[in-house]
């Protein structure tokens, strides 16, 4: 009978301390990363944006820079974000690879679009981190750009390119 | 349920009276147990109340366990609001390890199929859930789903133990096991009443019941120095 005691204890202090503790960490973001190619030689090339914005949203998102990449905040309220992006294009005219050297041709400045479409969840994390909310399905609705391809539908912090734009 | 259980019940009976077992096998008495320790917690928590109810009955040293019960938990942090609310039961059999009938003590192993229906809301602020430098605006945007049903199944151990009369108290440890995710909409499911808080698809509880042993038929007793003979 004490034997039977000894074993119900020791499963009830097992109990106790397999207690998983919680923590903070979220691998969740809410923002999507895209890097700018050029759609004639597929290869990922700076924009000389003039501006970037976001629908529903007063803030400018970029402003003339001469950017690789952007990391797009997607609104946290809706299922979709339009984005408008002012930049200038230019034709390449010579490519020297050693040294890396490029010519270029500017042209008139061009406003594009694009829009994507998510689904979001909630998760309460603990009640002192809060509520993480994740993004995932990315979608391209429409666009106007030469070509938009989604390479990871899943908004997180491991992913490092989400959207591919042909510019 | 209830109909299915007492179905089943009357099945087990049937069949042990068929199979001539005697009356070893007929039911003696309908335990029905309060639980008292999370019930008195709730008392002292404004965001959690909770009741449970438990009936067993016997079939010699096996038992047939039905629990139905009601939980409700909120969370009110600055950032958001939280509510989980509903029903559960549990149903399975208990196996009594203590062979003396003479106090009917219990120290029991069992199983529980449980399920639970219930409902939750969210209403939270986009403040903590956005990266520092975003340019979207705080807003507050709530969520409610219900009928979300949760399954698991229980490993119980049990100790009851008899006071006076026919009354009794013990407890009864509990490890759930969660076999899937449960399927909702827009919000990942935080707390299932019978449960608890959902981290891992595993979890432990404890429930301390009072019981009352309502005897319908005298059981034969057992010699207790035949059992310590044995």
């Amino acid at each position: 009978m004490k034997k039977t005691y000894q074993i119900v204890l020791f499963i009830f202090l097992l109990g106790i301390w397999s207690c998983d503790v919680e923590d903070c960490i979220s691998t969740k973001k809410s923002s999507m990363t895209v890097q700018f190619y050029s759609a004639e030689y597929d290869i990922p090339f700076p924009m000389a944006a003039i501006r970037g914005w976001a629908e529903s949203n007063d803030s400018i998102l970029f402003d003339t820079v001469y950017v690789e990449g952007f990391n797009f905040q997607l609104n946290p309220a809706t299922n979709s974000t339009k984005y408008f992006i002012d930049y200038q294009p230019y034709e390449i005219d010579t490519v020297q690879f050693d040294p890396v050297d490029v010519d270029t041709t500017w042209l008139d400045p061009v406003s594009r679009f694009f829009e994507v479409g998510y689904d979001r969840r909630q998760r309460i994390i603990t009640p002192d981190c809060g509520v993480e909310q994740s993004f995932y399905n990315l979608e391209i609705l429409d666009h106007d750009f030469p070509g938009i391809i989604i390479e990871n539908d899943t908004v997180d912090r491991y992913i490092e390119v989400n959207a591919k734009i042909y510019f | 349920m209830l109909k299915y259980i007492f179905n089943i019940s009357f099945c087990l009976l049937a069949f042990f009276q068929v199979n001539g077992q005697g009356d070893k096998y007929v039911p003696s008495a309908l335990r029905l147990s309060a639980e008292v320790a999370n019930f008195g917690y709730s008392l002292l928590k404004d965001n959690y109340d909770t009741w449970e109810f438990e009936a067993d009955v016997d079939f010699d040293r096996y038992f047939l366990v039905v629990d139905y019960g009601y939980a409700r938990y909120s969370l009110n942090e600055p950032y958001f609001q939280y509510e989980g609310e509903g029903n559960y039961f549990r149903v399975g059999p208990d196996v009594n390890f203590i062979k003396s009938r003479r106090l009917l003590n219990f120290l029991a192993f069992g199983f529980r199929y449980a399920h639970s229906n219930f409902r939750e809301d969210l209403t939270y602020s986009t403040y903590n859930s956005l990266e520092p430098e975003t340019s979207w605006p705080e807003e507050s945007l709530s969520y409610s789903e219900s009928g979300i049903k949760g399954r698991w199944f229980e490993m119980n151990t049990s100790l009851k133990a008899n006071i006076f009369n026919n009354f009794y108290m013990g407890f009864t440890v509990r490890y759930k096991l969660l076999p899937s995710s449960i399927k909702t909409g827009t919000f990942s499911t935080y707390y299932i009443p019978g449960f608890g808080k959902w981290v891992n698809n595993s979890n432990w509880g404890l429930s301390y019941y009072v019981s009352y042993r309502i005897p319908f038929r005298k059981k034969k007793q057992v010699n207790i120095l035949d059992q310590i003979g044995n």
